[in-house]
């Protein structure tokens, strides 16, 4: 036995080991000590003060910590529940509040482009993650998101130095819509842009309907994240009345964005043209709770309740289209006044 | 059986070394005996809350029969520590291993102080002992309280040898990292 083996035992013989504790006095008479009173040294009291306000102090700050957690830890949870957007912002806003860290920085990205979110990756990569060191793995998915992203910028770029339909001073020098097509036409060629957010754009300078599916069916193959993709396909297959696809792709959208006014007021447009009234202006109701201003919601609403015989809210929603001067025209009016069917407002007569 | 102490005996020189460095656990330990004591009006003799060479802490206090004031004197410090050293290591170790957030200090020093109390938190062998003396072996004691007490009593002793393992570190950083995830999926 060693002389660390002796002390051991000797402890252990006393009733305390080395990181040992507790020891109960078998005979009181033996320790000749008196019992001492729950009286702390000012040392020990002052640390026990210290911990004491510490623990106050984390008790406070653990139910933010853990909301903030919880935000990084159930996004995928919440893209999975259709709340896409929420997910994405309330990460990009903690990713703001630790901008140092790369875990939280790297999901963001990673969750921007697997939803479509460019612009949010591209301010990511640039703002928090440009030099910081990462993971082998990490640092493989950053590069091919880079060259991802680059070709989106050029493509970007691109357009907008010749798309005059977004802006909206579009003077009389900017080439004609003819001139615009070619040219997109001809950037689809070049490798080093994105062609998935060309043949988006190409599908708004087209009028044929035929080929603004075909543009955005492309579109859809190279890139179905794309923002507004999924909507835009669902409202031109139902206005060629392909109302099946047009469903899926409602659905589809409506599943990663339960929220999405768009998509919501697309797929109200197809149950009113199906028929199914009721759930039109279910859809419908919902857009117009999460968006009572835009134009186009306010006029499906009105056309689901007119459809819906509910004449009174009907009543109601024309007034406050005409208070933001906003009226009912067109088709729309001759909906109104019974001289066009719900089918042959929401879907358009084609010429075989 | 002689590796295993030779193990045992290198580990304890180290183990005091981490202890030292976990000073602030080993003063919430002993005043943890020290409150239950007070709880469960048993009078106390001696007190160490700290100091550097072995044992770096103890509480001495009398003898009792009663099966429930043993326990929770002898456990009093794993449901103490472990309840305090979770609050106070929750946000700190969030923040400064996920969010980065080590050029803050004070989490620094809220991650070190809540890893120190956690990785006192187990009873030590010398608690497992008094539980075995006073529960198990005692006759006046019945058979339901022993029943109850065995599983715990030999959880401090896998405890105690787990330490020499690492397994008081290891409790510590599963608190800090499993914690947060069950708390998300709660609430």
């Amino acid at each position: 036995m060693n002389d660390r083996e002796e002390q051991e035992d000797k402890r252990e013989g006393e009733g305390l080991d080395e990181l040992g504790e507790l020891v109960i006095a078998e005979d009181e008479e033996e320790l000749e000590q008196e019992p001492i009173p729950f009286r702390l040294p000012p040392k020990i009291a002052l640390f026990l003060v210290a911990v004491v306000g510490l623990t106050l102090y984390c008790s406070i700050q653990l139910p933010k910590t853990m909301k903030e957690y919880k935000v990084y830890k159930q996004a995928e949870a919440l893209i999975e529940k259709g709340e896409t957007s929420a997910a994405i912002s309330n990460l990009d806003e903690l990713s703001n509040k630790y901008p140092d860290s790369t875990d939280l920085s790297m999901k963001l990205l990673r969750l921007s482009m697997q939803e479509g979110y460019y612009s949010i990756a591209v301010s990511t990569i640039n703002d928090r993650l440009y030099g910081q060191k990462l993971f082998a793995v990490d640092h493989e998915r950053f590069t091919g998101y880079i060259e991802q992203l680059e070709r989106h910028l050029n493509a970007q770029a691109a357009v907008s130095g010749f798309f005059p339909f977004a802006d909206d001073q579009a003077n009389d020098e900017a080439p004609s819509r003819d001139e615009v097509k070619a040219q997109i036409y001809q950037l689809l060629d070049q490798s080093d842009m994105d062609q998935a957010y060309l043949y988006y754009v190409l599908s708004g300078v087209e009028e044929d309907l035929d080929t603004i599916l075909w543009a955005l069916q492309e579109s859809y193959e190279l890139d179905p994240e794309l923002a507004g993709l999924r909507v835009k396909l669902s409202v031109i297959c139902r206005r060629m009345d392909r109302l099946e696809e047009a469903s899926q792709y409602a659905e589809e959208a409506l599943r990663k964005e339960r929220r999405d006014v768009e998509a919501l007021r697309a797929m109200s447009t197809i149950k009113l043209a199906t028929g199914d009234l009721s759930e039109g202006l279910r859809y419908s109701e919902e857009a117009y709770r999460l968006n009572p201003d835009a134009e186009n919601v306010l006029s499906t609403y009105a056309v689901a309740l007119y459809a819906n015989g509910e004449y009174e809210m009907f009543r109601s929603i024309l007034d406050d289209m005409a208070n933001k001067g906003e009226s009912p025209e067109g088709n729309l009016r001759r909906y109104f006044n019974g001289d066009m069917s719900l089918q042959d407002y929401y879907i358009e007569k084609r010429m075989n | 059986m002689r590796v295993f102490k030779e193990l045992k005996a290198l580990s304890s020189g180290f183990g005091l070394i981490v202890t030292t460095l976990t000073f602030p656990g080993v003063i919430v330990h002993e005043l943890a005996h020290q409150l239950m004591c007070h709880i469960c009006k048993l009078k106390v003799y001696a007190v160490r809350y700290f100091y550097p060479i072995a044992p770096c802490g103890y509480v001495i206090h009398e003898a009792t029969d009663d099966p429930r004031k043993l326990f929770l004197v002898a456990t009093g410090p794993f449901f103490i520590n472990s309840g305090l050293g979770a609050i106070v290591v929750l946000p700190a170790i969030t923040r400064v291993m996920l969010f980065s957030d080590s050029h803050n200090p004070l989490m620094l020093v809220l991650a070190w102080l809540g890893i120190s109390i956690l990785m006192h938190a187990f009873p030590s062998k010398a608690d497992a002992k008094t539980m075995m003396q006073g529960i198990l072996k005692n006759k006046k004691v019945g058979i339901v309280p022993k029943l109850l007490t065995a599983p715990v009593v030999g959880l401090i002793y896998l405890g105690a040898i787990g330490s020499v393992y690492w397994l008081d570190l290891i409790y510590a950083v599963a608190v800090a990292r499993i914690l947060p995830d069950l708390l998300v999926r709660l609430f």
